[in-house]
């Protein structure tokens, strides 16, 4: 996976994980930091860059459930953190289609 | 297990002539109700040859012909990733002689499961789409457009409810039509380049199969396998660089996206959007925000568990003694008779009528618990509820160095070993596959609890529910011990992430979890019954011979050979309480090495062969109508204990009075009062938590085998009879270290310094083989 020059230095203001989001939010995914497996495993589970995905339940200790497409996701909490997002407005349309 | 590998995936076999149809498709698509649909009560269910995944044949009636369905594990893609049970349906998807594949996606997650079908059109197969659970995704909002999907294509799309039977005909005719007239649809398109590439590198594949090799192509293009050979890497790096000129994207990259963006664009054609969000998410959210709880998951699901068992014993103890009763009316008493009638000698009519009679009668007094336990294991896998009790409990696992959903196969563990063995093949690292599989021998079967049963009856009876429950809990405890420290030094590393799919709840539907469990009870009784009888028929005859004066010879009980044989072991167990006149205890625990159900069996055998004249007289007057109407009477007067019972997960108020543990542990009273004379509570309960742990059971041991191979399960077997001497040792000589201090204190301090050099060594191990640890930490997925 090539990665987009830059992020490293300045990130821009949507780079964040799934950590930093509330529980409601949606995101649209920008890259997979984690390893290969990890990554495999989310890519055929849908959490690809440029899907976008919505908080259903968590942050907490545990991890945190994602809607992606019409599946539900669960996250453990170390893994949390690889899934790189850039957070949807609420109320925009592609925030209201992630739902 | 004969029936298992004469049929190969490829569907030859039985049905030699009949076309066969293959469903594929993602985890929780409706692929095995999909095939219930299909197939009905005409199934086959058996292993993959090699591994212990479970494979279910069955035939299909079309209007025409019959075809063979083979229903696959389910799958994310057929380019890697998952356990073995995905390997499986990959291997039939990519070689297997198959006529027609039926993809089954999930209407309200289309996207995703197309990725799937993108794949699957580049096999090149015949193939065939059914747009499962329409009712869902329009609950959802989203209207599935099968004629789009088909247009779009190339290949016939059934849109279904396959849960409650909608579509049915119209699926039973596209399968005759796509038989007769196969499309193979169109695979998404790659770019030249990419096209170029593929093609040179399947030629350098030694495959056969031209799916295989493509996709072997597909693999090494999409960075998912390391090349081989020398000239397959310069190659691949020939080609790569050759794409990455010619389009501007990595060549890695390109392959996934085309197949995503197919899918993308498939899934925005098939389906039309609508504006509500459907009140089946809702009730989910709702469910999801108690059992998925910070606080909450864990206790709900000690509560889910505690039902399980409720229903389990307490159900099953409703029939427990119908089916004992009647079954020991008809084969031993019954046959006995018959045989007799028929002019056949005494010990002849013993043999048959008492040995193999005898062991079916045990394996019949199980019928009833296990099969309610395979059925509300049925119900749970369907309900959606096991993905959650992963996740909610993977943070307390973890801790132990083990994955969330090594959690769901100790839970079937409770129940049998064997299907727990066999759960575990979800998990994907085969560092945690190997230890959840190690965890299994250590959970209490309920085989286990006959043994329980008849001595709680004995020794513990006021106490008795208390020492049955803490075995269970030294059970689990031994389990989770057992991984932490292999887990810490023969095979190191950190367990997998929990990335795992919640599949959304439904009520189950009668007829798939019907299917499904009867299906497993079938195979169990039909397997275990075998193994019983035949050992029934050896322990009736072994305390029957003897060495005497030089030659073999009939005798009594203890001049026999088992006697000869069992007291030469008692020696053996001397630091846990046993004493020379314990032989018979030593053979149960002999006999109870091919499957544990037969410890008692063992006593009776033994003690039934000194009784044999009383068992001839019953043979002459079999009374079976009017053992048969006693048998009847138990059922109502066990269901009203039943209300009991749900106070009382483990049926253990049965302990607290003498008659009923003796018949819950089908063992008869004559058994119970030589067991009493040759016990004291102390090394019963040192016998006890040696029966636990010690070796896992013949079933048990084949299905380690298939799963970890020889080295593991020789390590689990003498592991686990090294655990069982130490902690039986231990109990006995701490509890009686008044009577004998200083040998007390050598025998613990012996036993400590045991566990201290068997951690060395594993550790041992870990470290000599860092190459080995390293792979099983998982870096090889």
């Amino acid at each position: 996976m090539k990665s987009d020059p830059g992020t490293r230095d300045c990130e821009p203001p949507g780079d964040a994980s799934i950590a930093d989001l509330e529980r409601g939010a949606t995101a649209r995914v920008t890259r997979i930091a984690g390893s290969r497996s990890v990554s495999q495993r989310m890519r055929m589970l849908g959490i690809r860059p440029g899907v976008d995905v919505r908080v259903l339940h968590g942050p907490d200790r545990r991890g945190a459930v994602l809607g992606v497409g019409g599946a539900r996701i669960a996250l453990g909490r170390a893994v949390l953190s690889t899934v790189r997002v850039a957070p949807l407005e609420p109320g925009t349309e592609a925030a209201e289609r992630a739902r | 297990m004969s029936g298992c590998h004469d049929v190969a995936p490829s569907g030859s076999g039985p049905s030699e002539a009949a076309p066969v149809v293959a469903l594929a498709g993602n985890p929780n698509a409706g692929k095995t109700t999909l095939f219930n649909l299909l197939t009905g009560a005409n199934q086959r269910i058996g292993n993959w040859p090699g591994v212990t995944v479970e494979r279910r044949l069955g035939t299909a009636r079309l209007q025409r012909t019959r075809a063979t369905v083979v229903d696959l594990p389910g799958v994310y893609s057929l380019l890697g990733g998952g356990g073995p049970d995905q390997e499986v349906a990959r291997d039939v998807l990519l070689d297997g002689k198959i006529d027609l594949v039926i993809d089954i996606v999930d209407a309200s997650n289309l996207e995703r499961h197309l990725a799937l079908t993108s794949e699957l059109l580049e096999t090149g197969r015949p193939l065939l789409l059914v747009l499962n659970m329409v009712d869902e995704a329009r609950a959802n909002g989203i209207e599935p457009c099968a004629h789009a999907l088909s247009a779009a294509m190339g290949v016939p799309v059934v849109p279904m409810v396959a849960r409650r039977g909608t579509g049915r005909p119209e699926l039973l005719a596209a399968i005759e039509r796509a038989l007769a007239a196969p499309s193979r649809g169109e695979a998404p398109a790659y770019p030249a380049a990419v096209e170029r590439a593929l093609a040179a590198l399947s030629e350098l594949t030694e495959v056969a199969a031209p799916a295989r090799s493509r996709f072997q192509a597909l693999r090494l293009l999409g960075g998912d396998e390391a090349p081989a050979t020398r000239p397959v890497a310069h190659a691949l790096e020939h080609w790569s660089s050759a794409a990455l000129e010619e389009t501007g994207e990595d060549a890695a990259d390109l392959t996934a996206a085309t197949r995503f963006a197919w899918a993308h664009r498939l899934a925005t054609l098939g389906q039309r959007h609508g504006a509500r969000r459907g009140a089946r998410q809702r009730v989910t959210d709702a469910i999801d925000a108690v059992v998925l709880n910070a606080w909450l998951g864990v206790p709900v699901f000690l509560a889910v568990l505690y039902l399980v068992f409720v229903l389990s014993f307490s159900g099953g103890n409703i029939l427990l003694d119908l089916f004992d009763g009647a079954s020991a009316a008809l084969f031993v008493n019954g046959s006995g008779n018959l045989l007799l009638r028929a002019g056949l000698p005494g010990w002849l009519v013993s043999v048959v009528a008492g040995g193999a009679g005898g062991g079916i009668n045990l394996v019949a007094t199980f019928i009833a618990p296990i099969a309610i336990t395979f059925l509300l294991l049925a119900f749970l896998e369907d309900s959606g509820y096991m993905a959650r009790a992963a996740y909610a409990m993977d943070r307390l696992m973890r801790r132990l160095g083990l994955p969330g959903n090594a959690l769901v196969p100790m839970v079937i563990g409770f129940g049998c070993n064997v299907p727990a063995i066999l759960g575990a093949r979800v998990i994907e690292g085969r560092r945690d596959r190997l230890l959840t599989v190690l965890m299994q021998p250590f959970m209490s079967c309920s085989a286990r609890l006959t043994i329980y049963m008849a001595f709680a009856a004995v020794f513990f009876r006021g106490h008795g529910g208390q020492v049955v429950f803490l075995l269970y809990v030294l059970g689990i405890a031994v389990a989770l011990g057992t991984a932490w420290v292999l887990g810490r030094t023969a095979v190191p590393g950190t367990p997998a992430a929990f990335v795992m799919e919640l599949p959304p709840y439904r009520l189950p539907g009668f007829r798939s979890v019907w299917l499904q469990s009867w299906q497993r009870l079938k195979v169990f009784v039909l397997r275990v019954g075998r193994v019983i009888a035949l050992i029934g028929l050896v322990l009736f005859v072994l305390p029957g011979i003897g060495w005497v004066d030089g030659r073999l010879t009939s005798t009594d009980v203890d001049h026999s050979l088992l006697a000869q044989g069992s007291r030469a072991l008692v020696p053996l167990f001397a630091p846990m309480g046993m004493r020379p006149g314990d032989w018979p205890a030593v053979s149960g625990l002999v006999a109870g090495a091919a499957a544990k159900e037969v410890v008692i069996g063992t006593f009776n055998g033994i003690y039934r062969r000194r009784a044999d004249g009383t068992a001839m007289d019953a043979y002459r007057h079999p009374e079976v109508a009017r053992r048969l109407r006693a048998a009847a009477a138990t059922v109502p007067a066990n269901a009203a204990g039943f209300l009991n019972g749900l106070r009382d997960p483990l049926g253990l108020t049965a302990i607290g009075s003498a008659g009923a543990a003796e018949r819950a542990s089908g063992a008869d009273s004559a058994t119970l009062r030589a067991l009493a004379a040759d016990f004291t509570p102390l090394s019963a309960f040192s016998y006890l938590v040696f029966v636990l742990l010690y070796v896992p059971c013949a079933s048990t041991v084949g299905a380690l085998r298939r799963e970890v191979g020889w080295g593991w399960t020789a390590f689990s077997a003498a592991y686990g009879l090294a655990v069982a001497w130490g902690a039986a040792t231990v109990i006995y000589q701490a509890g009686s270290v008044t009577l004998h201090p200083l040998s007390s204190l050598l025998w613990i301090a012996a036993v400590a310094s045991a566990a201290a050099v068997l951690v060395t060594g594993l550790r041992r191990y870990g470290r000599r083989r860092p190459r080995r640890a390293r792979r099983a930490a998982g870096a090889y997925t």
